[in-house]
């Protein structure tokens, strides 16, 4: 039942930011990886977070006309590394870490997609690319995380209560 | 920890290698299978979210817009009602132009006398046409006994003139009689006022000559005999004949050319040149 409501989760959001549906001042925030984001700092399983963020980056590398290879691997690896750091610090709650997991992310994808189409980093790059890219979706976050929390993962905290 | 370490180590080689081999096959095909796939798969859906958000925005937008719509309608309510105005007083200025140019083209057409252009501003109390009054009088060198004609034809004589206006009895006032020839025949005869007939803005053809051939549509024009009007002019038409059992005509009833209810601008003959 999780896997279904992520698959409908993921094709909902991919639809909605591939058709621009969720534009803030005119840029379309990357909802797909605050998903992941949010996804792997919850589960409990690994490939559950590592498939989710390897689908998110298949989507988004194939509709969204960025470099399909770069954004494929940076998903899935930024799953991955967020799950294996998702307990890290203690006692923080889960949402200060998707913003602060989304927002390093952010920032570091824009830029090396940055280098990767110009072979240079410039302040430019930071301010004008990857510090609106961070905000947005820093702010994507905030929205997807109580949303998926209410819709996949309730039930499943609420058991691990019960047990 | 390892264990996450090692499944996350895992995980890169896998990724990896799949996105190494895609990027391979992106090299020497031009084209990305998982790509496409993602495409074809997708394009129905975006179409279809696509109609349907269109048809939704759409209907937004119209709500969304419909107070302005409601402003945009007022104003161009407003424009419609200016404009028909305008067009109203266009029609006006073309009807006066075009009136101001056939008198215009009478007056080049009467050489040897002098003229002055005047404009209608009253009509008679005890019968609308028998009588007019005009917006020039002697400042402007009209005098009484001057003759009034327009450009469809003969008004009338001046019978009373102040500084600026003057009193014409037209040809249908029971009081007037001018001398006229049948524009076919060069039959002459006189057409005079008829209390009666006056009240249907015609007037009557007397003193014909007896073999005279008058037909009903003759046109009469102004004989010139008696010097008051230019030889010419067009006076009326003829509409009825009254004739005996002898065949002898009476008279003829004449309906004047000119429209006295559309009658705006005159020209007064005063003098010879």
């Amino acid at each position: 039942m999780k896997k279904i409501k992520l698959i409908i989760w993921i094709a909902v959001l991919v639809l909605l930011e591939s058709m621009g549906y969720a534009r803030i001042f005119g840029a379309v925030p990357a909802l797909t990886f605050a998903f992941l984001v949010c996804v792997a700092l919850n589960d409990d399983d690994f490939y559950t977070a590592a498939v989710t963020g390897g689908i998110c980056g298949m989507l988004a590398g194939s509709l969204l006309g960025r470099s399909f290879s770069f954004i494929f691997i940076f998903y899935t690896i930024s799953a991955a590394a967020v799950y294996t750091f998702r307990k890290k610090p203690r006692y923080t709650h889960a949402i200060f870490k998707a913003v602060f997991w989304c927002g390093l992310l952010t920032a570091v994808m824009e830029l090396a997609l940055f280098a990767l189409e110009t072979g240079s980093i410039s302040l430019f790059a930071l301010y004008s690319i990857a510090l609106p890219s961070v905000l947005y979706n820093i702010a994507a976050a905030l929205v997807i995380y109580p949303l998926i929390m209410r819709t996949v993962y309730n039930e499943e905290k609420q058991r691990k209560l019960i047990t | 920890m390892s264990f996450f370490k090692k499944k996350a180590g895992v995980t890169v080689i896998v990724v990896a290698v799949i996105a190494a081999l895609l990027t391979v096959i992106t090299h020497f095909t031009g084209e990305n299978p998982v790509s496409n796939a993602v495409r074809a798969v997708f394009a129905p859906f975006r179409s279809g979210i696509a109609a349907v958000s269109g048809a939704v925005s759409e209907r937004i937008n119209f709500i969304r817009e419909a107070g302005a719509y409601k402003e945009q309608n007022e104003q161009l309510v407003n424009e419609i009602i200016e404009l028909k105005k305008q067009n109203k007083e266009t029609a006006v200025y073309r009807e006066e132009n075009e009136r101001l140019n056939a008198l215009l083209e009478l007056k080049n057409s009467i050489q040897g006398y002098s003229t002055v252009a005047a404009s209608v501003i009253g009509y008679s109390s005890n019968h609308w046409y028998d009588s007019i009054e005009i917006n020039k009088g002697t400042l402007a060198g009209i005098n009484t006994g001057n003759t009034v004609i327009a450009a469809d034809g003969i008004v009338g004589i001046v019978t009373d003139a102040g500084p600026n206006w003057a009193v014409v009895n037209t040809v249908i006032n029971p009081e007037s009689a001018t001398g006229i020839a049948v524009a076919r025949t060069g039959d002459i005869g006189v057409i005079e006022g008829d209390a009666e007939l006056c009240y249907d803005s015609l007037c009557k053809l007397t003193f014909v000559d007896k073999g005279a051939n008058i037909i009903v549509g003759d046109i009469l024009v102004t004989s010139g005999t008696g010097g008051i009007y230019p030889p010419g002019l067009n006076v009326g038409t003829i509409r009825d004949i009254s004739a005996d059992n002898m065949g002898t005509i009476n008279y003829a009833s004449v309906e004047p050319m000119v429209d006295f209810k559309n009658l705006h601008e005159v020209l007064v003959i005063n003098g010879v040149q």
